[in-house]
């Protein structure tokens, strides 16, 4: 393995190592300056997932926000009322 | 005759002349290398630096090596306990400064060898070294992991009644980002010459308490991020079953993966005007999902400011 291959692990583990054994170390870096310039939306692509399991992922995904939405309606209803 | 004898003597008297500019150049040329001058010559040595961070006041530490002065102490005790090599005349201690000071900084060989007092040839060997260590088992493996089967709802999930119980099987956020190729410092020369500027795509999974879970690096700065996970999926990422890592729409959907609507709202206020509130069950799942994805931005962000030598480039690899 090349030398800067091993760059991106690296800096990752060492990253690792002072969250596990400096727990409150993140706190020193506030919350505003840290998202990172570019969020990464990617090209789009094809993946080989076959059909059917997209079509798994798309149904799961419905039944989640669906889940959401039921309990977002009871939520706001009851802000209504107060 | 005579004309003959003084053609020869004017050839003989102006070779004399060239041999002695000859002379005279190599003189030039090679007298700084016969009179070699020391060039580390500075009293602060690299090794009395590092004591003197130890020592010092404990935010210098922070600031120069980017851990606090006990997590740096255990940070060269694992180092040695997971292999680094004694070298002849640089301590251990020394070893994992030049290492951490190169990430922190991303300073050339050069000048990390003005720092501590260290020809280029040292500087790199020790950058490889710790380099070489940190990224291989048993440190590697330790401290970067895949969650298992038996992994625990994460409490950032189970806490917000936002995310819980929708999102109970996310264990992480997974994100493609670009690397600079240049910054690693022993190759920096090289890949200048070879293409002018290189980048690596990289594949990071975290998890929501802000922690690398898998990293998967070098591949072209050209690839989407659909096709690096699809690699990763086939070779070392192992996702349980019924588990799932949080992804933008730049990944295809898959069952380890969970993604956005695409061509639906992504950033709204759950609780703004109403006309900025999400409006069906599509754009709220969107704007939760993006709350929750946040950690995998916000962990690149951290990775970034703590260390230059991660510069990650923004503008040119997207076409948005």
């Amino acid at each position: 393995m090349s030398i800067q291959v091993r760059v991106p692990p690296a800096l990752a583990a060492v990253h690792n190592f002072i969250r596990v054994h400096d727990p409150d170390e993140i706190h020193d870096f506030n919350n505003d300056a840290v998202s990172d310039l570019n969020p990464g939306y990617g090209e789009l692509a094809m993946g080989p997932a076959s059909i059917a399991e997209r079509d798994e992922a798309g149904a799961k995904r419905d039944r989640i926000a669906q889940a959401m939405w039921g309990a977002y309606q009871v939520e706001l209803a009851s802000r209504q009322e107060e | 005759m005579a004309p003959t004898r003084t053609k020869h003597r004017l050839r003989n008297r102006a070779a004399g002349v060239v041999i002695n500019i000859i002379v005279a150049a190599a003189q030039m040329y090679a007298g700084p290398l016969y009179n070699k001058t020391p060039y580390h010559t500075s009293i602060l040595t690299g090794e009395m630096w590092v004591q003197e961070l130890i020592a010092g006041h404990p935010k210098r530490i922070r600031t120069e090596l980017g851990m606090r002065r006990n997590i740096f102490l255990q940070f060269v005790q694992t180092l040695m306990l997971s292999g680094l090599k004694p070298g002849r005349f640089v301590s251990y201690e020394e070893q994992a400064a030049i290492f951490l000071y190169a990430c922190v900084t991303g300073l050339s060989t050069r000048r990390l060898g003005e720092r501590f007092q260290r020809s280029n040839d040292t500087i790199s060997h020790y950058f490889r070294a710790v380099l070489r260590i940190v990224s291989s088992s048993p440190f590697y493996g330790n401290y970067v992991c895949l969650p298992s089967a038996t992994f625990p709802i994460p409490p950032e999930i189970r806490s917000n009644p936002k995310f819980f119980p929708f999102f109970e099987g996310a264990i992480g956020a997974v994100d493609g980002t670009h690397i600079a190729c240049c910054p690693s410092i022993p190759e920096r020369e090289l890949s200048r010459n070879r293409k002018g500027w290189l980048s690596q795509n990289c594949l990071a999974c975290c998890s929501f308490d802000m922690q690398f879970q898998y990293i998967l690096s070098g591949w072209d700065g050209s690839a989407a991020d659909a096709a690096i996970f699809n690699d990763a999926r086939q070779s070392d990422l192992r996702v349980p079953v019924g588990r799932y890592f949080l992804a933008d729409a730049g990944f295809a959907a898959c069952a380890s993966l969970l993604i956005p609507y695409r061509g639906v709202r992504y950033h709204l206020a759950e609780w703004g005007q109403a006309g900025i509130r999400p409006s069906n069950q599509e754009e709220l799942y969107n704007l939760r999902h993006s709350s929750a994805r946040n950690a995998v931005e916000r962990i690149f962000g951290i990775l970034k400011r703590r260390y230059v030598l991660a510069i990650f480039e923004c503008f040119h690899h997207y076409k948005a």
